[in-house]
C-alpha cells in the first residue's frame, strides 16, 4: 500500500524532472533536474529492494557524472539560452524517432509483465544481496566484466592522446 | 509496518533532527573557544556563563537579519543552494549507529548509501557559487567540485578496506565486527587516507580551498548573508560531525568500549559521543595549527599520494584477511 504510493511519487518525480531537463532554458537548471531525475530512479530501485543499485545510482550518476557536467557547463558560461536551430525536417525527424522509441518502450514493458504489477521476486532483498551480485559478476560473468575494464582503459588512453596533442 | 512502528521511527527522526542544530551550535562554540585558547585569547565569554549561550545569540542574529539576494543573482537557485548543502549532511545521520541498538535504520549497503548521500552535498556549494553571479563565488564552487571529485576516490578506496575486513556494508555490523580489534589498529594506513580525505571532503583547513579568505574572499558564500549563510554553516558543521562519527564508527569501534555491549544504552552512547567529540576536537585543532595548502599541492596530494596509498591499503587488508582465514 505504502510502497505503491511511494512508487507513484518517485515515478512522477522522475518523469517530471526528466521533462524539465529538456525544456529548461538554462543548462545549469537542466543539470539540476537531471540530478532530481536520477534520485527518483534511485528511489524506484530502493523500492524494488535493490538497495545496492539505488546507492550506486546516487553515487555514480547523481553524484559523480553530473558533477562533471556541471563543471564543464560552468566553465563555458552559457548565460544566453542555446540558439534553437530547428528546421522543419529536424522536428519531424525528432518526433518520428521519439515516437518510435516510445512504441518500443511500451512494447517491452507490455511483454515483460502486466501493467504496474507489484514487484514479485527476482531481486533478493536483505542479507546477501551484495554478496549475490559479487558472485554473479566475479564468478559467472568474469570475462565480460574484465573486458569492460579494457574498454575503460582504452578510453583513458584516448583521453591522454587527445589531451597531449597540444 | 504497523502504525506504532511508523510512529516510533518518526519519533526517532524527530529527536535526531532536533539534536543536530543544537550539537552544531555547541560545535561552533567549541571551535571559537578552542581556537581562542590556541591563539592565547579567551574566546567568547559574554553570553551566559563562560559564553555557553553564544551559539544561541549567533543563531538569533542569523535568523533575524535581512536575507539579501544580489540583483544579478539567479534568485531561485540562490535560495535553494544552501538547502542542497544542508539536507544531505543531515540525512546521513539516519544511518549512523549512535549506540547499541540506537540507529534510525540499518541499511545493508549502509556505507555505500552514506558516501552516496554525502557526495550530493557538493552541489549546494557549486550551485551557490554559480547562482551568486560573482567571480569569487564561482571560483570557490569550481574548486569545490574539483576537490570533491579528487578526494572521493581515495576515500571510497579506503572504505573498501573496511568493507573487506568487516565482510559487510552495514554500519551496525561493522561496529560489531570491531569487538576484538579496532580497524584503526588493523589498517592504520586506511585510517590515515580516510582521515585526510575526510578533512578535504568537508572543506576544512588545511584544505579549505573553496572558501579561502585570502584569495577568494570567502569563496562560494561571499554573497550570502543571514540564514542563507547560516544554512551553509549548518551544513558544513553537520558534515564535520558526520565525518567524526564515521571515523568513530568505521575505524574506532563505534559505540564499543569496556562493558558497552553488556550495559548497552546510555553507556554505549557515551563511548560514541566521547570518541566523536575527540575527532571534532582534532578538526578544530588542525584549523588552529596548520596553514592552508596551495591548490596544486592539494591536487598532487590527492592523486599522487593518497590514491596509491589507498590501493596499498587494499593490498594489505587482502593479505590480512587471507592469512586470518
Amino acid at each position: 500500500m505504502m510502497g505503491t504510493a511511494l512508487f507513484f511519487v518517485f515515478a512522477a518525480v522522475t518523469l517530471a524532472a526528466a521533462v524539465l531537463v529538456i525544456t529548461s532554458r538554462s543548462v545549469v537548471y537542466s543539470a539540476l533536474f537531471l540530478i532530481l531525475s536520477f534520485l527518483g530512479v534511485a528511489g524506484l530501485f530502493i523500492l524494488q529492494g535493490a538497495e545496492f543499485l539505488g546507492a550506486v545510482q546516487i553515487l555514480l550518476y547523481a553524484g559523480s557524472i553530473v558533477v562533471m557536467f556541471v563543471f564543464v557547463v560552468m566553465m563555458v558560461n552559457l548565460k544566453e539560452p542555446l540558439v534553437q536551430q530547428w528546421t522543419a525536417f529536424r522536428s519531424v525527424g525528432a518526433y518520428l524517432l521519439g515516437g518510435l522509441m516510445l512504441v518500443e518502450l511500451f512494447w517491452i514493458a507490455g511483454r515483460a509483465r502486466g501493467w504496474l504489477s507489484a514487484p514479485s521476486s527476482g531481486i533478493e532483498t536483505g542479507e546477501g544481496h551484495v554478496e549475490m551480485l559479487g558472485k554473479v559478476i566475479f564468478r559467472e560473468h568474469i570475462l565480460p566484466f574484465e573486458l569492460l575494464s579494457l574498454v575503460l582503459l582504452t578510453a583513458i588512453f584516448g583521453l591522454l592522446v587527445i589531451g597531449r596533442r597540444k | 509496518m504497523t502504525p506504532a512502528d511508523l510512529l516510533f521511527v518518526l519519533l526517532k527522526i524527530l529527536v535526531v533532527l532536533l539534536l543536530i542544530p543544537v550539537t552544531v551550535g555547541f560545535c561552533t562554540l567549541a571551535e571559537r573557544k578552542i581556537l581562542g585558547r590556541i591563539q592565547l585569547r579567551f574566546g567568547p565569554n559574554r553570553a551566559g556563563p563562560f559564553g555557553l549561550l553564544q551559539w544561541m545569540a549567533d543563531a538569533v542574529k542569523l535568523i533575524t537579519k535581512e536575507y539579501l539576494i544580489p540583483g544579478e543573482a539567479d534568485k531561485a537557485l540562490f535560495v535553494i543552494a544552501p538547502l542542497l548543502t544542508m539536507v544531505p549532511a543531515v540525512t546521513v545521520f539516519a544511518l549512523i549507529p549512535f549506540g547499541k541498538g540506537m540507529e534510525i535504520t540499518d541499511v545493508n549497503v549502509g556505507i555505500l548509501m552514506l558516501v552516496a548521500i554525502s557526495s550530493l552535498g557538493t552541489y549546494g556549494i557549486i550551485f551557490g557559487g554559480w547562482a551568486s553571479n560573482s567571480k569569487y563565488s564561482l571560483l570557490g564552487g569550481l574548486r569545490s567540485a574539483a576537490q570533491m571529485i579528487s578526494y572521493e576516490l581515495s576515500m571510497g578506496l579506503a572504505l573498501v578496506g573496511v568493507v573487506m575486513m568487516a565482510g559487510t556494508m552495514s554500519l551496525v555490523e561493522i561496529v560489531e565486527s570491531q569487538k576484538g580489534l579496532w580497524f584503526i589498529v588493523a589498517q592504520p594506513l586506511g585510517f590515515i587516507v580516510f582521515f585526510i580525505s575526510g578533512v578535504a571532503e568537508t572543506n576544512r583547513l588545511p584544505f579549505d580551498m573553496p572558501e579561502a579568505e585570502g584569495d577568494l574572499g570567502a569563496g562560494y558564500h561571499t554573497e550570502y548573508s543571514a540564514m542563507g549563510f547560516g544554512l551553509f554553516q549548518l551544513g558544513e558543521y553537520s558534515a564535520i560531525l558526520t565525518m567524526a562519527a564515521l571515523m568513530t564508527t568505521l575505524f574506532c569501534g563505534g559505540w564499543g568500549g569496556p562493558a558497552a555491549a553488556a550495559l548497552g544504552g546510555a553507556v554505549s552512547l557515551g563511548y560514541f559521543v566521547l570518541k566523536t567529540s575527540f575527532f571534532v576536537f582534532v578538526f578544530i585543532w588542525m584549523r588552529g595549527t596548520l596553514p592552508r595548502v596551495r591548490y596544486d599541492q592539494l591536487m598532487a596530494l590527492g592523486w599522487k599520494v593518497l590514491l596509491p596509498l589507498s590501493l596499498l591499503n587494499i593490498l594489505w587488508v587482502a593479505g590480512y584477511v587471507a592469512l586470518r582465514g
